[in-house]
């Protein structure tokens, strides 16, 4: 516990400095009630529920976390009484198409399991099957440690978990599922394992490895973004970068993402898309700028008709 | 060595109380160690008097950081920390926030914590949850190293109740406060005996 106060007492002093806190807040948190046992820090749990509740849409995302976080709450405080509790299995299932939340969501986790003193660290390091799966015997076993040792203390986050049972017999796939499930029983106390990927996927994924279903107890869906969600999007990412789109600029963009929704594979874009056109505007932008004579304050905010379109995924 | 921190709002005596109790317990002059919220700190020697016209100010923000001073509170060597005034809300300047942020760290290393109140401004009507004397007592009021003190009560009608409406204000037992006045050493036999009285 030492360590995680000094920490965030670190990060909540700033706070104060900056005004961003006020004296009465920053004692709270340092001193309030809910310190007094395991290290809870209730400023990082409310940041963190503040950027998720920030995202759009994901309702049932926001839902199922609310719910979670109840659910760890009142087991810590039936194992502060001294009552029977559970002993909290949190490896999940994160079902959906790219971009549509996913790791953003896990990243808000770590960070919230962190501030409930779940997680010694709360980062969240990112793999795929490249990462685990090695190229003789052996091999796999040292990857998947190696991985799982960057990830203790946080979430080791595996997007296409699938494709590690996709070869054949011959493959190091299964070596790599059954030294991660070694590994999740050896730390877990330390580590939060999410498994993710598009949803069919998933389950067929979860059918053919039955003895995965108990160890990953918690399953979040993310549902592909509405049009209008995607166009929210990206005026929340313009709008983080201190951009602005002009109305005729989002009439483009929404016309642009609604082509790419009815004829490309829903499975691809949606956030992430939006993160391309958003960043690749960006860029434009500057050079439409760059050969203008003199540029305004204005002009360097706004992001005009021209600056958006269409890009690869 | 306990550390003994005096806490509170701006001007309700906490200088005045670290430099007569250091007066009260025998001493005539003394060691003053100064610590900024840069972390920068300097020791010197004092007379109390002067000290006193240095340090102690009409002004709120008289002290910016900790400043204390090791004595002998009979039976034990005490460190007696004087802290900034802190309020509820984000102040001007940076500098001031900066020291707030210092005294509140520090609140940590208290084996004990005296928390001051000003007598003449003891409220009538419930204070918002977010006032400084009603965070700090609700969350160390409870313990066993926390102590209240009522000062200035040398400026307060001796009919009132003062006692009774410090614990009525803040929620706090009444055998948690002492009644004192910085300025003509009334309730200081309590303090130490409290100080000395605290185990660890
Ligand atoms: N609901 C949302 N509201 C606002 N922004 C979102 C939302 N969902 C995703 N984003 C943003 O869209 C981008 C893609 O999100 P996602 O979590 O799916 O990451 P990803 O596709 O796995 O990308 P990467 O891991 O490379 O950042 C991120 O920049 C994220 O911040
Ligand atoms: N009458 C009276 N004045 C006091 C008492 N304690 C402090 N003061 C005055 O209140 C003002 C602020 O005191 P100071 O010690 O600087 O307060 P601090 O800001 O809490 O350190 C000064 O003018 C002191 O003389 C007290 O018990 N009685
Ligand atoms: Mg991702
Ligand atoms: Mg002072």
């Amino acid at each position: 516990m030492a360590r995680r106060l000094i920490d965030n007492e670190r990060v909540i002093m700033q706070k104060v400095e900056r005004a961003e806190i006020t004296p009465s807040e920053a004692i709270r948190y340092i001193y309030g009630h809910d310190q007094n046992t395991d290290g809870i820090n209730s400023l990082e749990i409310a940041e963190a529920q503040k950027e998720l509740l920030s995202l759009i849409g994901l309702e049932n995302i926001k839902k199922l976390v609310e719910e979670l976080q109840a659910y760890i709450n009142i087991q810590q405080r039936r194992k502060m009484e001294g009552m029977a509790h559970d002993g909290m299995t949190l490896h999940m299932i994160f079902k959906g198409n790219p971009g549509t939340g996913k790791t953003t969501v896990a990243r808000l986790l770590g960070k919230m399991l962190h501030g409930m003193g779940l997680l010694r660290i709360g980062h969240t390091v990112e793999v795929e099957r490249a990462d685990l799966v090695g190229e003789y015997i052996g091999h796999t076993a040292q990857k998947v440690r190696e991985q799982v040792k960057r990830a203790l203390g946080g979430i080791l986050f595996i997007d296409e978990a699938y494709s590690l049972s996709r070869g054949g017999e011959r493959d190091f796939g299964k070596e790599a599922i059954d030294t991660l499930v070694k590994e999740m029983e050896d730390n877990k106390d330390d580590l939060v394992a999410i498994l993710a990927g598009y949803k069919d996927e998933m389950d067929y994924f979860m059918r053919m490895n039955p003895g995965l279903r108990s160890r990953f107890p918690i399953q979040m869906e993310f549902r592909d973004y509405t049009l209008d969600e995607l166009v929210r999007i990206a005026d929340l990412m313009f709008d983080k970068r201190q951009y602005s789109l002009l109305p005729d600029a989002r009439n483009k963009l929404y016309v642009l993402l609604a082509g790419k929704q009815s004829n490309m594979d829903q499975r691809m874009g949606n956030a992430r898309l939006v993160r391309n056109i958003v960043e690749n505007a960006i860029r434009k932008q500057a050079v439409r700028l760059h050969k203008q004579g003199s540029i305004s304050k204005e002009d360097l905010i706004v992001i005009r008709k021209e600056d958006i379109e269409e890009v690869d995924v | 060595m306990k550390t003994c921190v005096l806490i509170g709002k701006p001007n309700v005596g906490k200088t005045l109380l670290l430099l007569n109790l250091a007066k009260f317990l025998g001493n005539k002059t003394i060691k003053l160690h100064f610590m900024d919220a840069d972390g920068n700190s300097m020791a010197k020697v004092y007379d109390i008097e002067v000290a006193k016209r240095y340090l102690c100010g009409r002004q709120p923000y008289s002290t910016m950081g900790l400043q204390w001073i090791r004595m002998n509170a009979g039976c034990q060597y005490i460190e007696l920390v004087d802290t900034t005034g802190l309020i509820g809300d984000a102040v001007e300047p940076t500098t001031l926030r900066k020291a707030m942020a210092q005294t509140i760290s520090f609140i940590k290393n208290a084996s004990l914590l005296l928390h001051i109140i000003d007598a003449t401004s003891l409220p009538s009507q419930p204070l918002p949850v977010d006032d400084i004397d009603v965070v700090l007592s609700h969350i160390f009021g409870g313990n066993d190293n926390y102590v209240m003190l009522i000062n200035k009560i040398d400026l307060v009608d001796r009919a009132d109740d003062i006692l009774g409406k410090g614990a009525k204000a803040f929620n706090v037992n009444s055998d948690k406060i002492i009644c004192v006045s910085a300025l003509n050493k009334a309730g200081f036999k309590g303090i130490i005996d409290y100080i000395n009285a605290q185990k660890g």
